[in-house]
């Protein structure tokens, strides 16, 4: 009997030293460790698990759905978004080139990623960094398209970005569900797997684009990358914690125009600036929104800046009002 | 001038066409006629279109100017462009087809179905009403770019750290709330 027993306190030793070390049930608001591991397991686990699931969208007090597809084979992540209500948008991805199909524009638009770009890599620190501007704490577990989730929120400590909400499945680690909030609490995006399933490898036909997105005679938008040597732009605004990831050029497809464009990150919000060269029918002034993106336009002597993240109005208009020149040579 | 009767011109823009309607008396007629037609593709009351008028206006479109494009993507860009289509339905040259489409374009989407359905706020600080502001937005250089932005945006912020499958959502969805 007391052998039983001995056995009984055995396996509970290990049972609860099992529970006291699963992630969920460390975490407290203190843990700013468990909350980084969990977050660099989701950031992970959305890169390498190959998945697919149907997402709905809300945004404005609206709402769309969308079946999302994704596969990791030999490095290479694909991935393909499909709207499953008007207008019928479709996302392929392949690697660093990304394909946009929008029919009812009978337009495709192409873009390739400079090879060397790592966005990840190119983001100087961890998670740590980003504890400056987000109280990140566990609040609690939460089921989502029937799996247990952990739900980490990311309270900004600050107005020039926003909070957000994401439900991580327990057993993946993939975010099941996300909200974005603005400083009043206000939801202002939200997306939601509502069925979800892991596989061990998804079926090429799933990552095809649909039967239907026969291209012939659209309008395609290859959009080419190229190098610019020099950035000829100064930020002197960026809020606190915002770091500029990248610098590169474009050259636009409809109208040949060279377009300048700086990416600024926080880790989990970004704002990218555009710099080209003012057109005729440039505007001064402009701000539009919708949903979480802002954006927000000014003329700087002979160019257009365009400031467009999904980041308050604030942060877009106070990095677009600090834009200026660099140096005089650099212009050239 | 029909970009004006369809209220798609800034007010600068429309007071500076207003200034020409004023001064020219072969654009008065024009501006006239417009407005009758307009009035009687908006079925508005006390315009009810006799049984030559079709004819009539066919007859005013032969003596219409032509316009030409010598390059060919950009006149199919300029085509795609709602403003050109709000236009094109005031000038009358597709009449009815473009009628009912531009007609139902406007109760029942974006006019250029590529743009986000977006609330502009001019930095003066007025809101302005959010299918007007589309119109006018589509008149200009930022607007119709922000297409390519938002496009070039997602894509490049896709492997944010928490990013995910997030931002081609957007780029899925961002004109699905029509």
């Amino acid at each position: 009997m007391s052998g039983l027993l001995s056995y009984f306190r055995y396996r509970l030793s290990w049972l609860l030293a099992g529970v006291m070390l699963a992630p969920g049930v460390l975490a407290g608001p203190e843990s700013a460790a468990s909350m980084r591991q969990i977050l660099n397991e989701m950031s992970e686990a959305v890169r390498i698990n190959n998945y697919h699931g149907t997402v709905v969208f809300l945004r404005d007090q609206k709402m769309g759905a969308m079946r999302v597809f994704h596969a990791f084979k030999d490095g290479v992540e694909r991935e393909r978004v499909v709207a499953l209500n008007s207008p019928m948008r479709e996302v392929i991805r392949l690697g660093k080139d990304v394909t946009c199909y929008l029919p009812d524009e009978r337009m495709v638009y192409v873009s390739r990623q400079p090879a060397h770009r790592s966005f990840l890599l190119q983001v100087p620190e961890g998670f740590e960094s980003y504890e400056q501007f987000y109280n990140v704490r566990l609040v609690g577990t939460d089921h989502v398209a029937q799996k247990l989730t952990q739900v980490i929120e990311l309270r900004a400590r600050d107005t020039f970005r926003y909070g957000r909400k994401i439900w991580i499945d327990q057993e993946t680690r993939l975010p099941l569900r996300f909200e974005l909030v603005d400083d009043k609490g206000v939801l202002v995006e939200q997306m939601m797997f509502t069925d979800f399933e892991v596989l061990r490898q998804l079926p090429d036909k799933m990552l095809w684009p649909s039967s239907n997105m026969e291209i012939s005679g659209w309008d395609v938008r290859d959009r080419k990358p190229i190098v610019h040597v020099n950035q000829a732009w100064s930020f002197d605004d960026v809020p606190a914690g915002f770091v500029q990831v990248f610098y590169r050029g474009s050259i636009m497809p409809t109208d040949k125009q060279i377009v300048e464009h700086i990416l600024f990150s926080d880790g989990f919000s970004s704002v990218s600036v555009y710099v080209e060269k003012k057109g005729s029918d440039s505007v001064a002034d402009y701000q539009q929104h919708w949903g979480a993106i802002h954006s927000y336009s000014r003329l700087l002597d002979g160019y257009q800046v365009t400031v467009l993240g999904a980041v308050p109005e604030k942060t877009v208009q106070a990095i677009g009002d600090g834009v200026g020149y660099l140096s005089v040579s650099n212009r050239q | 001038m029909s970009m004006l009767l369809d209220g798609e011109l800034d007010p600068k823009e429309a007071v500076r066409v207003l200034d020409q309607i004023k001064d020219d008396r072969d654009l008065r007629r024009k501006w006239l006629r417009y407005n009758c037609v307009s009035s009687v593709f908006k079925r508005e009351p006390g315009h009810s279109p006799d049984m030559d008028f079709f004819d009539r206006v066919c007859s005013a479109l032969d003596h219409e100017p032509v316009v030409e494009f010598s390059d060919r993507s950009a006149s199919r860009t300029w085509l795609r462009k709602p403003s050109f289509a709000f236009a094109l339905a005031a000038s009358l040259a597709v009449m009815g087809i473009v009628f009912w489409w531009s007609v139902s374009s406007s109760l029942n989407s974006s006019p250029d179905p590529g743009l986000p359905m977006i609330a502009a706020v001019q930095k003066n600080g007025s809101v302005a009403d959010g299918r007007q502001t589309q119109r006018l937005a589509t008149t200009s250089h930022v607007p119709r770019r922000l297409n390519d932005y938002l496009i070039m945006h997602n894509g490049s912020s896709r492997s944010g750290v928490t990013q995910g499958f997030v931002p081609y959502a957007r780029v899925v969805s961002y004109s699905s709330n029509r």
